[in-house]
């Protein structure tokens, strides 16, 4: 490659075009010039040239080898030929199971029929059952709390009057009218409730549960 | 399958008078893959060594650049030299091989600089001598850079042969060479 222009600027390029010995031979001699007043560009052009020398040393030659045969690298490219049917087989099969599993009859979504509306109907019937058994709980256990707020009521009231206190239960509350003697009262009351089933229970509401269940069947209705 | 078969859909092969290498033969037409692997062979086990891939990789990934080209074969327009044709296709995959490679090595925890400064057994790499630094240091360039690098100063490639190995412009190949050598020099300035 020659530089067409000899009074250009001598740059770094310039230098390696230099090393190539690629420039023309008036460029050439405007760089020998420039090396006389600037020594280190001359020792830049001989790291240049020696770098490519080591590299020409050092990746010269490779260990010997043999030649494979044109039937070495045919036998590779059936090689690479094999394994993408295998891959394509692979797929084909997974592809076919997968059809397979969707369409398999008993795999396939059933069609409603009368049977199942039955079925539901039934099962609509059962869950109302339940629901109004859970609701008869629910009443029995406000019934209970009721009851035994009334009869604490009642012992509250002998506490009043003993007492001079006033808490009064009305609709399902208590309510102090005196707070001089609340503390005690409200220990007394506790004493009282204990003395009661815990209507919240999971036993007492399986017991009752049970017991309206029976009172169903006595009647000619089952679950 | 005979040599005959195999011939059937080779290219006809021109002799690349481009090239200054005289000592060459050039390939007939009638040659067969044979002849040419035993011609190409060892070059293209160099230019292998030549872009980084290890020592015991050589044989196997110029295999494959000959299984490549043959089942590519249907590309190659003849409008240029077979050699030139089968030199690009050897660079774009021992390119692509070469960052597989190293991306093997990173998996696997091992250091790509050290294996670089190996030396092939046979090889003429010294220890403790500059060759080994300038392997690992042209080994370290970005892959288009050392592209241009082997092929303008290790295969003895004009700028203009590069520019149509690579399918690029031959400025671009002037522009890559000269940041190449700035590079390398850089690299091989740090350990000295």
């Amino acid at each position: 490659m020659t530089r067409p222009e000899p009074k250009a600027p001598i740059d770094e390029r310039t230098l390696v075009d230099y090393a190539d010995q690629t420039l023309s031979p008036e460029r050439q001699a405007a760089v020998e010039r420039h090396f006389a007043d600037h020594p280190d560009a001359r020792a830049l052009v001989d790291r240049y040239r020696s770098d490519i020398a080591l590299l020409r040393k050092g990746l010269g030659d490779v260990p010997p080898s043999t030649a494979p045969s044109a039937n070495a690298v045919h036998a590779r490219e059936g090689r690479r030929q094999a394994q993408r049917r295998t891959m394509r087989a692979a797929l084909v099969t997974c592809a076919a199971g997968i059809a397979a599993f969707l369409l398999w009859p008993e795999n396939a979504v059933e069609p409603v029929t009368p049977q199942t509306t039955q079925t539901e109907a039934r099962l609509r019937e059962l869950n109302e059952r339940i629901a109004d058994l859970e609701r008869q709980v629910a009443a029995l256990q406000t019934d209970a709390l009721q009851h035994a707020a009334y009869a604490s009521s009642l012992d509250f009231g002998a506490i009043a009057q003993e007492e001079s206190a006033a808490i009064v239960y009305e609709a399902g509350r208590f309510y102090e009218r005196d707070n001089r003697n609340t503390a005690v009262a409200l220990s007394r009351y506790r004493d009282v409730v204990d003395r009661f089933p815990n209507t919240r229970s999971a036993a007492f509401a399986a017991e009752r549960i049970q017991a309206l269940t029976q009172a169903h069947q006595d009647e000619g209705l089952s679950l | 399958m005979t040599y005959d078969d195999l011939m059937k859909g080779l290219p006809p092969v021109a002799a690349d008078a481009s090239r200054p290498r005289g000592e060459e033969q050039p390939i007939d037409a009638d040659r067969t893959l044979e002849d040419l692997i035993a011609r190409e062979f060892p070059r293209l086990q160099r230019l292998a060594w030549r872009f980084g891939l290890p020592a015991d990789e050589l044989d196997d990934a110029v295999q494959e650049v000959f299984a490549k080209a043959w089942a590519g074969r249907g590309r190659f327009r003849g409008d240029a030299a077979l050699t030139t044709w089968l030199t690009r296709v050897a660079v774009n995959h021992f390119t692509s091989r070469r960052q597989g490679w190293l991306r093997r090595m990173r998996v696997f925890h091992r250091d790509p600089d050290q294996v670089d400064r190996a030396p092939a057994s046979g090889g003429n790499i010294e220890t403790n001598d500059g060759y080994e630094r300038a392997v690992a240091c042209i080994r370290q360039l970005p892959p288009k850079l050392r592209q241009v690098l082997v092929l303008r100063y290790l295969e003895e490639m004009s700028c203009a042969e590069v520019a149509e190995t690579l399918g690029i412009p031959e400025a671009t190949v002037r522009t890559r060479v000269f940041h190449a050598r700035k590079k390398l020099r850089d690299r091989m300035g740090e350990h000295e």
